[in-house]
């Protein structure tokens, strides 16, 4: 249970990881076709950039996930501990706010897309498919935000990932 | 309309120093002017982020990112190494004129300085405190070195720079040969000035015979060509910059598959820290580009052009101008959040006054690299003082040598425009 529970939460990691092998395959074989085989991909351009925005949407959650995003902590660390912990606190209310901003944006203009039955010129996927990664990936970026929050500054646990702290309980 | 953007840039600003995440500090700037501004359409924001990700030449971020991952696990980097003590055996300083020689072709084959610190400092650290260096020199000669790392092609600077501007990649690249060159260059007569006078000894005293240098040659060999292949393809137009960042990573497994090296297990792990070191970049990307967005919109821009134009004559006076600032903001700002704000803004103005785009760019990009070697914020220091245990105190008394070659440096980029053009006009 435990095992299938660590896997579902890796979830984002494993489609991004997914997207960025398949980019690697298509834009490489790209070459050979084009450069060796005189047969371009016609399609190769649009599904690259929509595996890219995958990749970085999914890839973009699990990043809060394992601490990875870039902040700049300088200024922060000068103050007392105490103070450090509300200022942070502080910082991923108004944070998780504008991440739900964006999340909102964002269903704005994909239920525009979908409305109007945008799609991809060669092989006509859904242009609301393909950016449907931007609120979800808005809504996972909240999520794995606060359970880090939780886990650093209340708990202050430092750098356990979630995959431990389940097989922890 | 220009106060909108001061209070904008102001608010942005403010979160940026209280450890938001970079991406949501300059999204924060476009929320504020969404919201002081509640005529624009505001739906814009997701359109305009997620539209600064898609762009072709951006995809060569996360494949050369994980060429450069890739050849960690792969053995390379020792090899490279044997090979860089062998060159660099008979010359005062040796395991420091090794950590110059390392960078600079290590350069070739990843795009990220940060990775390249911080396996120097792990790897070649220790061993420069064995041979008697001073703790302080050996960690300031490896964060210095790794600000080669991004001007030798592939670098992310110049993908980023080329996006935006329209600037050919592949010009960029080669130049960055060029400019990696000359700073490695002067970092190697630094270090022999400074060992000179401290007497830290040189690895050997014998000279290196043919045979020698042969064999630490060899298994070096196959891991060196790939900058070749990268600028040999993309001029002869066998594949374009980003296609150039797939082939060298598969150039990269097949390296680890032929040395055993590289087991399935790595790979894994290699694609999970290119997924992340890639969102994280380009999630910042996306936001400044939505916030650049804005700052078009209120073409600030335009104004900026004009004012300049109005008020200053001479290019040069310009120039000193544009350095300083950079340095400044490359001092507080990450590089690529810099790079993609900032460009729209000054690289039209640098245009009219008929620079040569190339010239600039180069000079652009060694600016806000400069910035990650001084403080408040410059990430190398950090990584480097991080991991050998070095006081910034003592860091940034040993670093101001370094900081006055630097300097020469930049002085010569920026008056000297064959020092960047020079090998483009050559092999373009």
């Amino acid at each position: 249970m435990k095992k299938i529970l660590r896997h579902v939460v890796r979830i984002d990691l494993y489609i991004s990881c997914t997207a960025l092998a398949v980019l690697i395959l298509i834009t490489f074989t790209g070459v050979i076709a084009r450069y060796f085989l005189n047969a371009p991909y016609t399609w190769g351009e649009e599904v690259q950039l929509a595996l890219i925005v995958w990749v970085i949407w999914y890839g973009a959650s699990a990043a809060f996930r394992y601490g990875n995003q870039i902040c700049v902590d300088m200024v922060v660390d000068l103050f007392p501990k105490k103070v450090q912990k509300v200022i942070e606190i502080v910082i991923f209310l108004i944070a998780a706010v504008m991440l739900g901003y964006l999340f909102s944006q964002s269903v704005t203009y994909v239920s525009q897309l979908a409305r109007t039955n945008r799609t991809t010129e060669v092989l006509h996927i859904p242009k609301a498919l393909i950016y449907s990664c931007m609120p979800i990936g808005c809504g996972l970026m909240i999520l794995n935000f606060t359970y880090a929050t939780w886990r650093d500054v209340i708990l202050g646990r430092g750098k356990t990932t979630v995959e431990e702290a389940i097989d922890n309980g | 309309m220009a106060d909108t953007v001061l209070i904008c840039v102001a608010v942005m600003l403010f979160f940026l120093f209280m450890k938001m995440p970079v991406f949501l500090a300059l999204m924060s700037g476009c929320v504020t002017y969404f919201v002081l501004n509640a005529t624009s359409a505001s739906q814009i924001i997701a359109q305009r982020f997620i539209s600064g990700m898609e762009s072709i030449p951006l995809l060569a971020v996360p494949f050369f990112v994980c060429a450069g991952v890739l050849m960690n696990y792969t053995g390379v980097t020792k090899r490279i190494m044997d090979f860089c003590a062998v060159l660099t055996g008979r010359m005062h300083g040796g395991l420091a004129q090794v950590n110059v020689l390392l960078s600079t072709m290590m350069g070739g084959l990843s795009g990220s300085n940060i990775a390249d610190a911080a396996m120097e400092a792990k790897m070649l650290v220790p061993e420069m405190e064995k041979k008697g260096f001073s703790k302080s020199f050996s960690t300031v000669v490896t964060a210095m070195s790794s600000m080669i790392t991004p001007l030798i092609p592939p670098g992310i600077g110049m993908i980023v720079y080329g996006s935006i501007s329209g600037v050919s990649v592949g010009k960029l690249f080669v130049s960055g040969i060029g400019v990696g060159l000359l700073l490695c260059v002067a970092l190697m007569i630094l270090v022999s000035i400074l060992s000179r006078k401290r007497g830290y000894a040189k690895l050997r005293e014998e000279r290196i015979t043919g045979r020698e240098f042969g064999t630490a040659l060899r298994p070096a060999v196959l891991p060196l060509c790939l900058p070749i292949i990268i600028i040999g393809g993309i001029r002869l137009g066998v594949f374009t910059p980003t296609e150039a960042g797939s082939v060298a990573l598969i150039y990269a497994l097949i390296l680890g598959i032929a040395y055993r090296e590289l087991k399935l297990k790595d790979f894994g792990s290699s694609m999970k820290e290119t997924v992340l070191t890639t969102s994280s970049i380009m999630l910042i990307v996306g936001a400044a580009s939505a916030f650049s967005w804005v700052l078009t919109k209120e073409q600030i821009p335009q104004t900026l052009t004009a004012l300049m134009m109005e008020h200053i004559q001479s290019k040069y006076v310009f120039l000193i101008i544009v350095n300083i600032f950079l340095i400044l903001v490359g001092m507080f700002i990450e590089g690529n959040a810099a790079l993609i704000v900032l460009v729209p803004l000054l690289h039209p103005i640098a245009m009219a006054y008929g620079i040569n785009d190339i010239h600039f760019a180069m000079m652009f990009i060694f600016n806000i690299t400069f910035g990650a070697v001084t403080p408040p914020m410059g990430i190398l220091m950090f990584v480097t003082c991080g991991i050998t245990k070095c006081k910034i105190k003592d860091f940034l008394k040993e670093s101001l040598p370094f900081y006055v070659m630097l300097i020469v440096c930049l002085v010569i980029l920026t008056f000297i425009p064959q020092a960047t053009t020079g090998l483009v006009d050559l092999i373009y």
